[in-house]
């Protein structure tokens, strides 16, 4: 997995480009725009991580180009801006995910992960599982360990979310915004309750959703 | 000091209209006086002429010598300042009666005329001679009966006598008003533009002091100068409210970050000094995280804060139904109310629609809402309605909690207010600033009184769409 970071700001770029390789990518930096878009150009990347606000040739440009040119590589938007049109700017012009300034790494790899995950993925089967976890989108049947279990609709959508994703954590931020579609953080600890609620139902030993400290979940199939 | 005069606009003011006011008062001077010049002269010219015609006939029944009894008999004292000569038809005086006061060489000064062709048609010409700065003569010739010539003159003196006094008490009087009228003008001038100094006076000592709360003093009246001061001061008002507004931002934002940051730097130092464990030191890391995240949402809540009071926070305002924004949020917060066994009646008649952000109104909704499921006891009941009545737009939020004391209803909407009920949960006591704030930059308001069963009601009063204009 190769992966492209444009980012003018060192100490950032460096981290990312860091975290990632001990995450198993590979990993180019480009420090400008135009760099960026020539190394584009000339590799098939996995994913992009590109900022918005860069010299030369901003991150928005620099996409669309990219677009323009048919390279169909995932990219996730970082900025420092947070408003709502600037992420909406940003996912017009040919992006696929939004980050805001400053963000947490593993929210980043999160991100990145499931870029490539969607970007990679054969159309998704009808019926999710993962271990001895199942889940059916059509018949919104859900098994746990042989038995059938009965959820809330919201529970529902969060099971799916975290299976699709098993073995990869997910942040707070990604549920909500996949889950009750809030693009912003409505800073309410609704996530916890629905993921206690989940947990009650189908993980009452705390085995399979992992809490992970300061980044989020991470669904851990039972073998 | 000259110079500064010199360049005032007061004093530039009074010598412009003092020169306009000294060019009308000598074009009016002087057709006063050509009028007048020209009035005496034809006055002295008629009686030299009367006298001449007077004399001719006298001659022309009696000779010289008839000429010079009517003369010496003429009761009126008039008639000695007259010079009477009679000349015959060779150019040879015959008769001469010069006044008293006259000397030869004026005599001499009177001139014989030198063609007859030219008074030939008219009985009586009179010509003025100029005769230097001081006198002027004006002659009047005709022809006699026997082909002599009578001239009869007179030195006029009106000239003299009136006229020059007038040219020289306008010369004097007009520089004197001139003059005047510059001083007193620069003075009038120079009081009523004080108002434009005091402004000057006022910002230079603002920009040199830094003193936002000097004002120009004077600002009643009703005149232009009156209306800027009053404008300057109301803009200065202005301009020092924002600023203490930012300084109050400034300090709460300090204050609200000092605690955070202690307890981060407590943590981190704590983990440094106990070193060894990695697990302990893992937990610290993750502890400064949480911390960290914390300051984050703590900045990016008083920045929105700080945008929507000073009125910088960027809308997106579009059509929306005040009854999908209630909804959104009471589904937000379905679970959470469900935890706390606290059942969310949602109650939506009929359509309520609005220009508003969708998001940022969204926001002020989930923090009434997430206020009421706060403060309303486990088993308790809250209650989001929306209505439109006369035009406003109104959207309710109601529980059946131990409600706001009157004293507190204010002051729950300031900055960082905690109140009592609200010390032993979490928060920022920032919520409900931000709802206000983002309340009122859509242009509405919001209050909070007692429900009808006991316990909080929030109100949030907006303006009702126009149905007849789509949302710009």
């Amino acid at each position: 997995m190769r992966l492209l970071v444009v980012e003018d700001d060192s100490k950032i770029a460096s981290f990312v480009a860091r975290g990632l390789k001990e995450a198993g990518f590979a990993v180019d930096h480009a420090p400008d725009g135009e760099t960026g878009l020539s190394l584009a150009e000339c590799t098939d990347y996995d994913a992009a991580v590109v900022d918005i606000m860069l010299p030369r040739l901003d991150g928005v440009s620099l996409v669309k180009r990219l677009r323009a040119a048919r390279r169909p590589v995932p990219v996730l938007f970082l900025s420092a801006r947070s408003s709502v049109e600037d992420r909406v700017r940003g996912l017009q012009s040919g992006g696929d995910d939004y980050l805001t300034k400053p963000f947490a790494f593993s929210e980043l790899l999160a991100r990145v992960q499931a870029l490539i995950r969607r970007a990679t993925q054969s159309p998704e089967a009808t019926r999710l599982t993962a271990g001895d976890v199942a889940l059916d989108l059509v018949t919104r049947e859900v098994t746990c360990a042989g038995t059938v279990v009965e959820l809330q609709p919201r529970e529902f959508s969060l099971l799916a979310f975290l299976l699709r994703h098993a073995g990869r954590p997910v942040s707070k931020t990604m549920i909500l915004e996949h889950v009750w579609d809030y693009s912003f953080d409505p800073q309410t600890n609704v996530v916890d309750v629905v993921v206690s609620r989940l947990r009650a139902k189908i993980d009452p030993d705390r085995t399979r959703i992992e809490t992970l400290r300061n980044v989020g979940y991470v669904f851990r199939p039972h073998a | 000091m000259l110079e500064r005069l010199r360049r005032s606009l007061a004093f530039r003011l009074a010598v412009q209209y003092s020169v306009v006011f000294a060019l009308v008062a000598g074009l009016l001077f002087s057709v006063l006086y050509w009028e007048l010049a020209n009035a005496l002269e034809a006055r002295d010219r008629a009686a030299v002429e009367q006298l001449a015609g007077q004399l001719g006939h006298v001659y022309d029944l009696g000779g010289n010598g008839a000429l010079r009894i009517e003369l010496n008999s003429n009761g009126s004292p008039d008639v000695r300042s007259y010079f009477v000569r009679v000349i015959d038809s060779s150019n040879v005086p015959v008769f001469s009666w010069v006044p008293p006061d006259w000397i030869q060489t004026q005599v001499q000064k009177i001139p014989l005329p030198a063609s007859w062709g030219i008074t030939a048609t008219r009985q009586i010409r009179s010509v003025r001679i100029p005769d230097n700065a001081l006198k002027d003569y004006t002659i009047a010739t005709t022809q006699l009966s026997d082909g002599s010539m009578l001239q009869v003159g007179r030195s006029i003196d009106s000239r003299a006598v009136l006229l020059r006094p007038l040219r020289r008490a306008f010369g004097g009087v007009g520089a004197a008003a001139l003059a005047l009228s510059i001083a007193v003008g620069t003075v009038l001038a120079w009081r009523s533009t004080r108002p434009l100094r005091s402004v000057t006076e006022t910002a230079r000592r603002i920009v040199e002091t830094g003193d936002l709360t000097a004002r120009v003093p004077g600002a009643s009246g009703s005149g232009e100068l009156a209306l800027l001061v009053r404008q300057f001061n109301t803009l200065l008002e202005k301009n020092s409210a924002h600023v203490r507004v930012l300084r109050e931002t400034l300090d709460n934002l300090a204050h609200d970050l000092r605690t955070p940051l202690a307890r981060l730097r407590g943590t981190a130092e704590l983990a440094i000094q106990q070193g060894g464990d990695p697990a302990e030191a893992r937990s610290a890391l993750a502890d400064c995280v949480d911390e960290t995240d914390r300051l984050l949402h703590v900045i990016e809540t008083l920045l929105d804060l700080s945008a929507a009071e000073g009125g910088a926070l960027k809308l997106n305002k579009q059509r929306v139904d005040l009854r999908a924004i209630a909804e959104r949020s009471a589904d937000l917060y379905r679970e959470v109310a469900e935890e706390r066994k606290i059942a969310v009646a949602v109650e939506l008649p009929v359509p309520v629609e609005v220009d508003a952000d969708a998001v940022r109104l969204g926001q002020a909704v989930n923090n009434l809402l997430d206020n009421a499921l706060k403060y309303t006891p486990e088993g308790g009941r809250v209650t989001l309605s929306a209505s439109a009545e006369s035009g406003a737009a109104v959207l309710t939020v109601a529980d059946n909690g131990p409600g706001v004391p009157q004293a507190e209803r204010e002051a729950i909407f300031r900055r960082l207010y905690r109140g009592d009920a609200s010390r032993s949960q979490r928060g920022l006591g920032l919520g409900l600033s931000l709802v206000k704030a983002i309340v009122e930059s859509h242009g509405g308001t919001v209050a909070v009184d007692e429900a009808p069963g006991g316990g909080a009601r929030f109100r949030v009063f907006l303006q009702c769409a126009d149905p007849a204009r789509a949302a710009g």
